[in-house]
């Protein structure tokens, strides 16, 4: 699937960045779970736009709010480094992260990059879509695709928790990033598992954002090349 | 001598010339202390004795700080030198010395050869430039013998002049050549030299100009460093000379002050003491490169006073901003007296009572305010690491300060002491009492608006609040011209100026332009009857805040001075209620035509934009405005914005639903001027929303009850009130006569004249005998008619006070007693002035003027026994806050009930009436010069009306207009279905780029609402504005925008390739995906769209050509959309070969223009059907359906 090797591309770029602190060598990595019944994913009708009715008329495109995976874990969880780096800088990466538009829904959902690092935005359908970032620091931005395979280049100049995209066309498209001074972030998968690695030693808050549910905030002590884990649950809350 | 006998003293010499020693020590010494006291700024407490000249320690302060500041410009300088690398064009420099003298000959010999070249060009130069002069003679002599022999060329003399003049010529051509390989040689060699030698010229240069500026800033600071300036020029006595602490003054003559009548120009002496004014602070950019290299700055915002500088330096005392201080000075805008050099006596007037914390600063010997605790300390105060014990502060007011640092007493004789910070904007309304949206002006903006809505004008006349700008008459200027030239209503002028029918100006002459007309701010109360009833009517007058807490209605029972007579309370209340019944209207509200429905009713009300004006059950008082909106309003703007209808929680105990229904309809019919707008609301929505509105009670003031009218009470005030006019004896009689006391407020207007002039009708009934008999004598038909025409009006006066005489006949006894009373207390209370009665058309309002108050003198307001401050702004301020506070202790004894005060007591937090008083304040009798006056520009002028217009119709309770307003936003709407931005900042979308006039006109006039924006729910209501009115408003939007005005039809490119073009790109874009075109959008008939996906949709471009402009689509819109509106969901396209390289040569600027050009022929005849190029098109007229 695209949407793992993107996570690998987030996952690689993160790693290569974290090489070059190499004396840096605390991890910090965890589960998180989902507590009580998981909410269903519900099928968005995708027939306003035919092209995108077309491309789902086998397989239903589904909300991507909550995504509980199998084993209870919960998927798309951003986590952090909140604080506990002040003062250090980090080098901004030069490889582009990508955000594809395919199949009238973005991949991946939720992600994180690096302030001033290009993010490429790909529009692989045959239809308009418009990319549309609505940052509260940065500068807005808004760019129409209507052609397939349209590329568009884009940084975000300030640190934000998170940015969120959203296409005009499509209104249920929906996507999240988040825009670091530090390369310690990770976006929880289809094992509900995220890990941050090359840490120098140190005292941290360590964040976990959910677009439905919410922040979480832990924090943890971790000395040179010490691994330690950190679990974080989510819970629908009372109604 | 010694023989003699002495002579008898009184004194003994001895002694007094110890006497004279002693006074002679004394006399020194007080010239000593004489000296001292001019030359110095210090305090001698032995002696209880303050220097005069506290100034100069300011200027020792300020001097001291700017030698730091020179300092570290310096340092900061030679930084930034070295980071233009200074150092290493020094080195380079270095470099290329040492190259240099290795080529020391070479040098010599490309130097010699320059020399050389520039001998020889001087000298062909100056050959050249002699035998040309030389050429020129024989030419004109040759020309002149040629005039001599009549143009002949065969005369000897011509043909021997002509010869030589050719001759010559031939010379010079040679010469000139020559010169020009000179010429070249001597820049070769220079070209030569240069090559060895530039870089180091170059170098040399840069060095120089670096270097300079380090130069200068530490030339400077040395100057100033100098113990030999600091200790000898400013010494006592010499320091007039050329001392550096010095008088010094701005001479404001474009501003005047009076003095004993004399107008004499203002001499501000302020920037004595404040030094620091016009000190710019770093930038933001310099700031963080002084930090990352550790050189200090100074920030002049963060300096204690009197070395701080100016806030908003771009309004004022900047060079560049539109008030500089060298020709405005301070006094202008501040006050105080002008040319005093101490604290004290120039009128320094102390802030807010409240006592902060304040400590002893041990240097200057100076209490200075004590930093707050650890946490909101900000750097400055950090940075100074004040060690506070919590021993050492002092809480004090401000006033309390300055009699510990500057000895402050108030000097009770300046007619104008400073105006304290809070207050300052109150100088503003002399030159600006036209304009609003001030910047810099927010204050005085919000208490206008206030006082408006309030109405405290229509009681209390303000010249200021009429809002007119000045015009002076120049040479040639005729009245016509004039109300032309600001496109004016005569009339207009004409009432405002007290001008006749024909009028003749002089040159000079000041006319007030009008720039709007002020609506009486309550509600007609002519038909009240009809809308609600006598009991709400009691309860409301008797306290307006408890049914409604936001209203602008005054309290005027259970105040200060009659509290404590509940009872006589009741019979006033009661007496008022029963007149307003008696003589309003009674029109019928029947039941509406179908059943509302109060759940739809509610939704509506949140859906359709009533929530911009109005507000149901919120607690304004207690709102910020929503982070959305804060960069557009501040939360008074908010609340006020929203306050311009009444709050209408519980308004269905006030007036029932047939009523509400018929007024939601058509809210013109019950009360013509009201502010309130025609929703074009349907049968069924407006019964929902009556419906709804209906069931809002105010269960509180449901289940009030008032005390009872007691019959007593009622007649013995109504006996007061015959007193007046009537001895004792005789007004206890009339109560039991009242008919024709009462029967004048039930005829009409026209009618009542005659019970005004009670001589009227026997003049009339004489003037009709004389015309009868006048006919009688010459029968002249004229005079016959004008006798018929008075005969049937003296015919008609009599039916009406027949009828009026039957109706109070018919009235019960006690009717007649509350209808007498009520129309005395109406007009003792002045209803009158903010609602139409019946019956008081005519009279006048009953407040003093306060034109002039900022200027009253303090001895002229009565502080009664009220233990407050004895000064103009304390007064006013307890005022409005408790109005009748000054009857306190006073009635019974020195007050009759008919003589207490009577101002009503509004409902107003203590920031609004800072902000009423800031506009009271302003209010003086200082008289503008020509020259002075800010004169309006006729687009300025048109501007203004705009601004007026736009906040008295409310318009940006819903829309976002100058950037300011859209209150509604916060109300629920969802993103996507807001009130459309009319403008915003300046290099945001402008309505008046965006939309063409003609359009705009017609949708003020009649907002045709699911024509552009289908899936809007808020609607555009209809306010009914004249032609005049929806015409201010677009000459608004287009002249404020910028834009074009008058408007020209746009020149829109026909050719077939072109539209082909643009549809070719329209389609690939997919532009109909969400705009409507054709009635369609999404693919689909925009009735068959979900109501879910219509915030979906985007505007319909059918109208495009008639609604939008093109050079807005083509330079601004299609550009960068987030630019002209931020958050747009139109995206932005990246035209040219990105998106089409096959289009127009991916050319996007012609892209652009071929889309834009084929959305404006989209619903006319012109729209192209097919994408391929048509043959030539039968001629066309080159816009698309232009509009007249
Ligand atoms: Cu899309």
């Amino acid at each position: 699937m695209k949407l793992s090797k993107l996570l690998m591309v987030v996952v690689v770029s993160v790693l290569v960045t974290t090489v070059s602190h190499a004396a840096d060598s605390a991890s910090v990595s965890g589960k998180i779970t989902f507590d009580g019944k998981p909410p269903k994913q519900k099928k968005i009708p995708t027939d306003a736009d035919p092209k995108c009715a077309e491309m789902h008329a086998d397989s239903p495109l589904l909300n991507e709010e909550v995504v509980v995976n199998a084993d209870g874990t919960l998927k798309n969880v951003f986590v952090y480094v909140k604080s506990g780096l002040e003062g250090k800088t980090y080098d901004t990466p030069k490889t582009p992260v990508e955000l594809t538009q395919t199949g009238c829904h973005y991949v991946p959902h939720v992600f994180g990059m690096m302030v001033k690092q290009p993010l490429e935005i790909i529009n692989s359908d045959d239809t308009l879509h418009n990319i549309h970032a609505m940052p509260a620091k940065s500068k807005e931005f808004n760019v129409g695709q209507p052609n397939k395979d349209m590329k568009t280049v884009r940084t975000f100049a300030e640190p934000e928790i998170m940015v969120h995209f959203k296409c005009d066309v499509h209104p249920w498209m929906s996507a999240y990033v988040g825009v670091m001074t530090n390369p310690f972030y990770s976006v929880s998968g289809d094992d509900g598992a995220f890990s941050l690695k090359g840490l120098p030693a140190g005292e941290y808050q360590v964040a976990a954002w959910h677009e439905k549910y919410g922040e979480q905030v832990q924090k943890i002590k971790v000395g040179d090349g010490e691994a330690k884990t950190l679990d974080f649950k989510f819970s629908k809350p009372a109604e | 001598m010694r023989n003699q006998p002495e002579t008898l003293h009184e004194y003994n010499i001895p002694r007094l010339h110890w006497w004279f020693l002693l006074s002679g020590f004394v006399f020194l010494l007080s010239l000593v202390l004489m000296i001292w006291v001019d030359y110095s700024g210090g305090y001698a407490p032995w002696l209880a004795l303050h220097g005069d000249r506290e100034w100069k320690n300011y200027q020792h302060q300020f001097y001291t700080l700017d030698m730091k500041r020179l300092a570290d410009d310096a340092k900061a300088a030679e930084v930034k030198a070295n980071e233009a690398g200074l150092a290493r064009m020094q080195d380079d420099l270095e470099k290329t010395n040492g190259e240099l003298s290795g080529k020391k000959a070479e040098e010599t010999k490309l130097q010699a050869a320059v020399d050389q070249a520039r001998v020889e060009d001087d000298l062909i130069t100056r050959q050249f430039t002699m035998e040309k002069a030389m050429r020129d003679q024989d030419r004109s002599l040759y020309e002149e013998a040629l005039e001599r022999d009549n143009m002949n060329t065969d005369v000897p003399e011509v043909r021997e002049s002509k010869n030589k003049a050719e001759k010559q010529n031939d010379f010079v051509s040679k010469l000139d050549l020559l010169k020009q390989q000179a010429d070249a040689k001597l820049q070769a060699t220079k070209d030569n030299q240069t090559v060895l030698m530039g870089h180091e010229v170059e170098l040399q240069h840069n060095i120089k100009r670096l270097d300079d500026g380090i130069k200068l800033l530490t030339t400077r600071y040395k100057q100033l460093d100098s113990s030999l300036v600091q200790g000898v020029v400013n010494a006592p006595v010499i320091e007039f000379a050329a001392g550096t602490i010095k008088v010094e003054q701005i001479i404001a003559d474009k501003h005047h002050t009076d003095v004993n009548f004399a107008t004499v120009p203002r001499v501000d002496r302020c920037i004595m003491c404040h030094k620091g004014i016009d000190r710019k602070d770093p930038t933001p950019e310099d700031r963080d490169w002084r930090a990352k290299h550790k050189i200090e700055v100074i920030e002049w915002s963060r300096q204690p006073q009197p070395l701080r500088n100016h806030p908003q330096m771009d309004l004022f005392v900047g060079d560049t901003s539109p008030h500089p201080a060298t020709t405005y000075g301070c006094t202008v805008c501040h006050w105080g007296w002008d040319r005093e050099t101490t604290f004290s006596r120039s009128g320094h007037t102390p802030e807010a009572e409240e006592k902060q914390p304040y400590i002893l600063d041990a240097s200057t010997k100076q209490w200075v305010k004590a930093p707050k605790s650890e946490d909101d300390e900000d750097d400055d105060t950090k940075a100074q690491k004040v060690v506070v014990s919590k021993t050492n502060v002092v809480e004090m007011t401000q006033k309390e300060v300055w009699q510990k640092n500057h000895n402050w007493e108030e000097e009770e004789f300046l007619m104008q002491p400073m105006r304290s910070a809070k207050y300052v904007q109150a100088s503003c309304l002399k030159c600006h009492n036209a304009q609003t949206n001030l910047k810099g002006g927010e204050k005085l903006d919000h208490g206008r608006r206030l006082i408006e809505q309030l109405g405290c004008w229509s009681c209390h006349k303000m010249k200021q609040m009429e809002t007119y700008t000045t015009h002076h008459v120049a040479a040639g200027e005729d009245f016509e011209g004039l109300c032309k030239f600001y496109d004016v209503n005569a009339d207009d002028v004409r009432r405002l100026n007290g001008f006749p029918q024909e009028v003749s100006l002089t040159i000079g002459q000041e006319v007030n332009i009008p720039i709007r007309t002020l609506r009486k701010p309550g509600p007609s109360l002519y038909k009240v009857a009809s809308k609600t009833n006598k009991e709400w009517m009691r309860k409301w007058l008797d306290n307006p805040v408890a049914f409604r807490p936001n209203t602008y209605m005054p309290r005027f029972w259970g105040l200060d001075n009659n509290a404590g007579t509940p009872d006589r309370n009741a019979v006033e209340i009661n007496a008022i209620a029963e007149y307003l019944f008696a003589v309003s209207d009674q029109p019928k509200y029947p039941v509406p035509p179908v059943q509302g429905d109060a759940e739809n009713g509610k939704k509506l009300v949140g859906q359709l934009g009533c929530m911009g004006c109005h507000v149901i059950d919120e607690k304004l008082m207690d709102v910020k405005v929503p982070a959305s909106l804060k960069q557009y309003m501040d939360d008074w703007q908010y609340r006020r914005l929203r306050s311009q209808g009444p709050q209408l929680a519980g308004v269905g105990s006030k007036a029932g639903g047939n009523w509400l229904y018929a007024w939601l309809k058509d809210p013109k019919q019950y009360h013509p001027r009201t502010k309130m707008p025609n929703l074009r609301l349907g049968d069924q929505e407006a019964a929902d929303v009556a419906t709804y509105l209906a069931g809002l009670h105010n269960e509180k003031t449901d289940q009030e009850t008032l005390p009872e009218a007691k019959g007593e009470l009622l007649d013995k005030e109504t006996i007061e009130y015959l007193q007046v006019t009537l001895p004792m004896e005789e007004a206890r009689k009339k109560i039991n006569n009242l008919d024709d006391l009462i029967e004048l407020y039930f005829v009409d207007e026209e009618t009542m004249k005659y019970y005004q002039d009670p001589a009227r009708l026997a003049r009339e009934e004489t003037q009709l005998k004389a015309l009868q008999k006048e006919f009688e004598e010459t029968f002249d038909d004229a005079v016959d008619r004008k006798a018929k025409k008075l005969a049937a009006q003296i015919e008609q006066v009599k039916v009406k006070i027949q009828a009026a005489k039957q109706t109070v006949a018919g009235m019960q006894f006690t009717d007649k007693k509350n209808v007498y009373l009520g129309s005395k207390l109406i007009f003792r209370y002045g209803c009158y002035a903010c609602h139409d009665i019946h019956g008081f058309e005519t009279a006048k309002p009953i407040g003093t003027e306060l034109s002039e108050w900022g200027s009253k003198p303090v001895d002229k307001l009565d502080f009664g026994l009220v233990d407050i401050e004895k000064g103009r702004l304390s007064w006013l301020k307890q005022k409005l806050h408790a109005p009748r506070s000054f009857d306190r202790g006073r009635i019974d004894v020195t007050r009759m009930p008919q003589e207490l005060l009577r101002m009503g007591k509004f409902n107003l937090t203590d920031e609004q009436i800072d902000q009423i008083v800031t506009v009271v304040s302003g209010m003086t009798d200082e008289k503008l010069t020509p020259n002075e006056a800010r004169q309006l520009t006729p687009a300025e002028f048109q501007i203004e009306r705009g601004r007026w217009t736009v906040k008295e119709l409310n318009c940006i309770g819903c829309h976002i207009v100058e950037a300011q307003g859209g209150a509604v936003r916060a109300t629920g709407i969802a993103t996507g279905m807001e009130p459309p931005l009319l403008s915003g900042t300046p290099t945001q979308l402008h309505q008046g780029q965006r939309t063409q006039p003609d359009w705009l006109f017609q949708f003020i006039k009649a907002p045709q609402t699911g024509q552009i924006r289908p899936w809007l729910h808020v609607r555009m209501p209809t306010f009914g504005l004249t032609d005049g009115e929806a015409n201010v408003l677009v000459k608004y939007f287009a002249l404020q925008g910028e834009a074009q005005f008058p408007y020209q039809s746009p020149k829109i490119d026909m050719t077939p390739e072109h539209l082909a073009a643009g549809k070719q790109l329209f389609e690939q874009l997919k532009c109909a995906l969400c705009h409507i075109v054709d009635g369609k959008a999404l693919g689909k008939p925009l009735a068959e769209i979900p109501e879910e996906d219509l915030p979906r949709l985007a505007p319909n471009l059918s109208q495009a050509h008639l609604r939008l402009q093109r050079d807005w689509l083509v330079n601004k819109w299609l550009v960068e959309p987030l630019a002209q509106q931020p958050g747009t969901r139109m995206p932005q396209f990246e035209y040219g070969t990105a998106i089409a390289p096959n289009i127009l040569g991916g050319d996007g600027r012609k892209q652009i223009e071929a889309l834009v050009d084929y959305v404006l022929t989209l619903g006319t005849h012109e729209q192209v059907a097919e994408v391929v190029p048509a043959p030539a098109p039968v001629a066309a007229p080159t816009q698309p359906q232009a509009q007249p």
